[in-house]
């Protein structure tokens, strides 16, 4: 099938994205990672797979010593080396993508290409969930109505930098009026 | 003949404000909105339809609910749709299936004049022959298939939806609408009725006159749950499969074009109802004979008399009801004939019966219809109390019984039993969290059904609620807590279901065989009660094996009209009770669901490099590589892409090449145990890999077969860095993560293969080009071969490990992902000067397969271990342990079943490419692995796996191409370029 090209193509308003950078993303791992991470100033999510947000940031917490975390603004952080003092705690590497998804078309569109119940992210807004969408493994949290245009729904939602094209021709086909038409 | 009735029926589904015309093979069919193709027909009192599958009978609408599969169509592209469902449009075109010159005069019909010479198990009996089997797969091939499958229609798109609730309700009846307001009632927050009609209400909208009360209660139920907003209804949906955790596969059927939704529910209700079942007598199969819902089904929905005189064959309470509802709409019902041993006593009846007309024939057994010029019904001859009698009409209606649909719960492991009282199988036991209401479960008064109901949903909200509560899995006593409760027998101490009616709903075997045959049992295959009888003299005599033999229930409706039935025939043949016998077993799907609605959306997640878009820009041809996509070469437009090869190939040797090479699966792994993962999971030594360091390493798997490999380098203590191949990425890392796990050790894994890019830099000026861009020292002494380095790199930090794939000084750099298009740029300037060149796989491919290099998954297969391939030197046997050591040593006592050798061949070029055989006389001694034209070299170099005996260097082999010609090779040792390694081990200049 064909995909819509993009000159073609009118993003709908209740089913908007955008790829968001962020200034430093970084991952950690380990069982001296929360620590590291409250020494280093970052609040940690008391569970996994959930997501502590401050104004400026948010930590994702994906098991019990894993973390992704990101600072909107660039800071400098502690070195790599800091993190590896023999504390079983591993700075990582993150070159994720990260979209976010605004708008109320979302809750039919999102369906089409995700087996994830969305009304849990709405139930349970600290909620990180780490799921299938349109065949690539994404992580999903919902994003306060506080950080976007006013909508009632939007996610924020990370993939593989590899897949980065994939997802965008996957939203460009949910958004246009065949995925509207489910 | 069926008509369309003048004047509104009340409530009617069509909107006759909004005429459609459609095409019927050719014939103009006046119909209106919200008709199907079905009832368009039948107002147009179009009475055949379709022709059989077999003998191609002229066949008509049975149950105008696609529980029969005779009214299937070909809808432009699309086959096989079902008429009873899907909803007529303006200008549609369609056709019968299965004909020869259409369904009015079909060639097919000199079927039926062979009948007797295609007896029950004719398929069985026919291909037992060698000789004869050929020539009969060729006819049955060329004759038989429902529906054309257009080669040339362009792909359709269907969507497929997941969606979630807390109850699903199957069926929109009476039953299930009240479930669906119980449920919400019990707390439940959102609740799915699917409705396979294209409205709901099911019969509870009958009877608009006879039972006015229950009529409105049913308005009022409709019009309840499409005010609640908790409730979405899907009509025009039908459940076709239920599987694990509650998840329906929810097929739309009322458009030719339909997707499928996977619903998944925190509990299920099934007011699925029941199916009216017909009765088994001569010529039934006749158009004009239906089953009695399917009159009322055309009158309420849309508006059409089934006949102009219509005669009832009644066994029960609902055929009274049916005949009276029709009077009282101004149909003409003549007669109601009760066949001998009927659960009814019409005596009370008898006096409205006699108010509307209807003339009541008690003791019936002998029956037979009989078709007049047009093929329809015209006649019915019977006995009854001992005399013949003739009917004349053109619609006779079969209410003899019912079957129930828990098709869907049979599909999950539930179980029914027969219910003596009730004549008729009913739920015995069923799967955590699904519930029956309504007249599946033995309920038939409206009242009855709205109470069980509303019973069913409270008890399925109650369900999902503590299910979610306990983690979204139900648990195995609240399982049995619940469907005890529910459906608790008298056997197993419980109290019956409250509501079941107490007297027998179906006449005991609506069987009435004739000398004259054609009493059809199956009318999708065409089997007859004499075929069924012949299968279990014929020892197939339960009812699995003669639905296998005699094809009862195969069909597209899957027995639906036809198992019961055939099961009455078989209990009657042997002489075995009905209950003792069962039913055959349900799987979905449910109803036929189109392969495209199935597939559904198609994700191909093609996986890009940073670097993806520069190769674009610069003409890259592109080739799937796992989930990537790479560049085999660049100038996608060029004529001559060996020619292109050639180039890149000249470059690496001569002066510089860049290859990204970000495909490459890339692990960290940290951790006190990180050596020891290592040391366990490849065949070398890594713990005493010194840091700054890189080793080649082999992954086997428990059989001792190669399955990896790739470069591992030591960043720290603690802390190494590897790459897969492309394609094990992923199982590499599942493997790791499950022996770390396993084994408990101390260690972090870390899966960068989207997080970093990587290039590598080859060629005899390699490193001046790199010196460009960097202020690592690259001296011998500061970056000795196969040493790997952390530093910048064209403004990105940077991993350089000094390897030679391609046979070369090289250089391979992994940085993130982010910063490697700036630096991929940078390089390629710095190496202008010098010559430098992007190549792509196929360049990549010559120049390792000049270094005798080897492909893991290409020059080996899913038997070759390291010895065989030539890297015994690499199978540490020394060390404590590693995975496929133990079968590595009773590999070396057995010996080599295979050799991987290089060859080149006698005559420069040949049309051979990998995969053609090494032949040997008359003796296949192996087969190519890779082969190439190599501009370096002047011949056409490969390698090849031969048996050991022939694996010799110096021998010459022949190799067969496609032709079957053989062309001459000679055995050589790689590799084929540089013996001695100086050029990849060269010192930087």
């Amino acid at each position: 099938m064909s995909l819509p090209s993009t000159a073609r193509f009118v993003m709908p308003e209740d089913a908007r994205w955008r790829v968001v950078g962020t200034g430093v993303r970084f991952g950690l791992k380990g069982s001296g990672a929360p620590g590291w991470l409250r020494s280093n100033g970052i609040a940690t999510p008391a569970q996994p797979n959930s997501v502590q947000r401050w104004p400026d940031g948010r930590c994702l917490r994906l098991g019990h010593g894993e973390f992704l975390v990101e600072l909107d603004a660039a800071t400098t952080l502690p070195s790599l080396s800091a993190a590896e003092d023999g504390s079983d705690t591993w700075l990582l590497l993150r070159s994720d993508h990260c979209v976010l998804l605004e708008g109320d078309g979302w809750l039919r569109r999102l369906p089409l290409a995700c087996s994830f119940d969305l009304q849990q992210l709405r139930d349970s807004p600290d909620l990180v969930v780490m799921t299938l969408f349109a065949g690539i493994g994404v992580t999903l949290i919902a994003e306060p109505a506080t950080t976007t245009a006013g909508d009632a729904f939007a996610l924020r939602l990370w993939c593989d930098a590899s897949h980065a094209t994939h997802l965008d021709h996957c939203l460009q086909q949910l958004a246009s009026p065949l995925g509207d038409a489910s | 003949m069926m008509r369309r009735l003048p004047r509104p029926v009340a409530g009617e589904w069509i909107d006759r404000s909004r005429p459609l015309r459609m095409h019927f093979e050719g014939r103009e069919i006046e119909a209106f909105e919200g008709d199907t193709l079905t009832s368009a027909l039948a107002g147009a009192g179009v009475m055949v339809t379709a022709r059989s599958f077999k003998y191609h009978r002229p066949r008509g609408l049975v149950s105008a609910a696609g529980h029969d599969a005779n009214n299937l169509f070909q809808v432009g592209h699309e086959p096989n749709q079902r008429g009873d469902q899907v909803l007529a449009r303006d200008g549609l075109a369609f056709s019968a299936v299965n004909t020869h010159g259409g369904v009015a005069k079909d060639r097919g019909a000199i079927m039926g004049l062979l009948a007797r010479f295609l007896p029950v198990g004719f398929y069985y009996k026919a291909f037992l022959g060698k000789r004869a089997f050929p020539w009969f797969e060729r006819r049955i091939r060329n004759f038989s298939g429902l529906g054309t499958i257009d080669t040339e229609a362009p792909g359709s798109l269907r969507p497929r939806r997941h969606a979630h609730c807390d109850v699903a309700v199957v069926g929109a009846g009476v039953s299930g609408l009240t479930a669906a307001l119980s449920a919400v009632a019990e707390g439940a927050r959102r609740v799915v009725v699917i409705e396979e009609a294209a409205q709901p209400g099911g019969s509870g909208l009958w009877q608009a006159r006879t039972r006015p009360e229950d009529h409105a209660r049913c308005r009022a139920l409709i019009a309840a749950v499409r005010a609640e907003p908790s409730i979405e209804l899907l009509c025009g949906h039908s459940v076709v499969g239920c599987y694990a955790d509650h998840e329906l596969a929810v097929s739309r059927i009322d458009r030719e074009d339909g997707g499928l939704t996977l619903q998944r529910a925190g509990a299920v209700v099934l007011a699925t109802g029941c199916i009216e079942q017909p009765a088994v007598f001569h010529n039934n199969d006749l158009p004009g004979v239906v089953v009695g819902r399917a009159a009322q089904r055309l009158l309420y929905r849309h508006g059409v008399a089934v006949g102009e005189r219509i005669a009832v064959l009644g066994a029960n309470e609902a055929a009274v009801a049916l005949a009276l509802d029709l009077a009282s709409q101004g149909l003409t019902v003549t007669d109601l004939m009760v066949p001998t041993g009927a659960p009814l006593d019409v005596s009370h009846h008898q006096v409205r019966l006699q108010a509307a007309g209807i003339r009541v024939h008690r003791e019936v057994k002998q029956l037979g219809a009989r078709a007049d010029h047009t093929r329809a019904l015209a006649t019915v001859d019977f006995s009854s109390q001992g005399l013949e009698a003739r009917i004349n009409c053109d619609a006779l209606l079969m209410s003899v019984g019912f079957m129930p649909a828990l098709h869907l719960a049979l599909q999950r492991g539930g179980t029914i039993r027969f219910d003596a009282t009730l004549g008729q199988h009913v739920p015995d036991r069923l799967p955590a969290g699904m519930f029956v209401a309504g007249s599946a479960n033995g309920c038939f008064g409206a009242a009855e059904r709205s109470e069980d109901g509303e019973r069913a949903g409270a008890m399925a909200a109650r369900h999902a609620r503590e299910a979610a509560a306990r983690g979204g899995l139900a648990q195995a006593s609240l399982e049995s807590a619940l469907a005890t409760a529910y459906l608790a027998t008298p056997d197993a101490g419980g109290a019956e279901v409250a509501g079941r009616a107490t007297s027998p709903q179906s006449l005991a075997a609506p069987l009435f065989p004739s000398p004259a045959g054609k009493e059809f049992v199956d009318l999708d295959e065409d089997i007859t009660l004499a075929d069924l009888a012949n299968a279990a003299q014929e020892g197939f005599d339960s009812v699995e094996l003669m639905k296998r033999y005699s094809t009862v229930g195969m069909g597209p409706s899957q027995g639906k009209l036809s198992n019961l039935n055939a099961a009455r025939q078989l209990a009657q043949v042997t002489g075995k009770p009905l209950p003792s016998l069962g039913l055959t077993t349900a799987r979905p799907p449910w109803q036929p669901v189109s392969l495209g609605a199935l597939a559904g959306a198609r994700f191909s997640p093609l996986r890009r490099s940073a670097l993806d878009a520069w190769h674009d820009e610069h003409g890259a041809a592109w080739m799937p590589a796992g989930a990537w996509r790479r560049p085999a070469h660049y100038g996608v437009n060029a004529k001559n892409a060996p020619a292109a090869i050639a180039r890149e190939v000249a470059a690496v040797r001569t002066a510089c090449g860049l290859i990204d090479v970000s495909t490459l699966g890339k692990i960290e792994v940290m951790g006190r145990d990180a050596a020891v993962l290592l040391d366990r999971l490849y065949t070398g030594r890594f713990a005493e890999l010194a840091p700054g360091r890189t080793r080649y390493a082999l992954m086997l798997d428990e059989a001792g077969t190669v399955v990896d490999d790739g470069v591992v380098m030591r960043l720290a203590d603690g802390r190494y860095y590897l790459t897969t191949t492309t394609g094990a990425s992923t199982s590499v890392y599942r493997e790791m993560q499950r022996r770390v796990a396993e084994w408990g050790l101390d260690c972090v894994l870390h899966n960068l293969t989207g997080h970093m890019a990587a290039m590598n830099l080859a060629g005899p000026k390699a490193a001046a080009v790199l010196a460009q861009c960097t202020d690592l020292p690259l001296d011998a002494a500061s970056f000795p071969y196969l040493a790997m380095r952390e530093a910048d790199v064209a403004g990105s930090p940077a991993r350089i490990a000094r390897v030679g794939f391609v046979g070369e000084l090289g250089y391979e750099i992994h940085m993130p992902f982010a910063t490697a298009p700036a630096a991929w740029e940078k390089l390629m300037s710095a190496g202008e000067a010098f010559g430098i060149r992007a190549f792509g796989v196929e360049a990549q491919r010559v120049l390792r397969l000049e270094k005798g290099h080897i492909i893991i998954g290409q020059d080996t297969d899913g038997l070759t271990n390291p010895f065989e391939a030539g890297m015994g030197r690499l199978a540490r046997m020394d060390k404590p342990f590693f995975v496929g050591q133990r079968s590595l040593q009773a590999l070396q006592r057995r010996g080599d079943r295979q050799r991987l050798i290089g060859f080149h061949l006698s005559a420069p070029r040949a049309p051979l490419a990998e995969c053609h055989l090494a032949i040997d006389g008359d003796r296949i001694i192996g087969r190519i692995t890779s082969i190439a034209w190599s501009e370096t070299l002047g011949r056409t170099i490969g390698l090849a796996l031969l048996t050991p005996d022939m694996a010799q260097a110096g021998r010459r082999v022949r190799f067969r191409d496609d032709a079957g010609r053989l062309h001459e090779a000679e055995l050589v040792e790689p590799p084929f370029y540089d013996p001695d390694n100086l050029r990849q081990r060269m010192e930087a200049a």
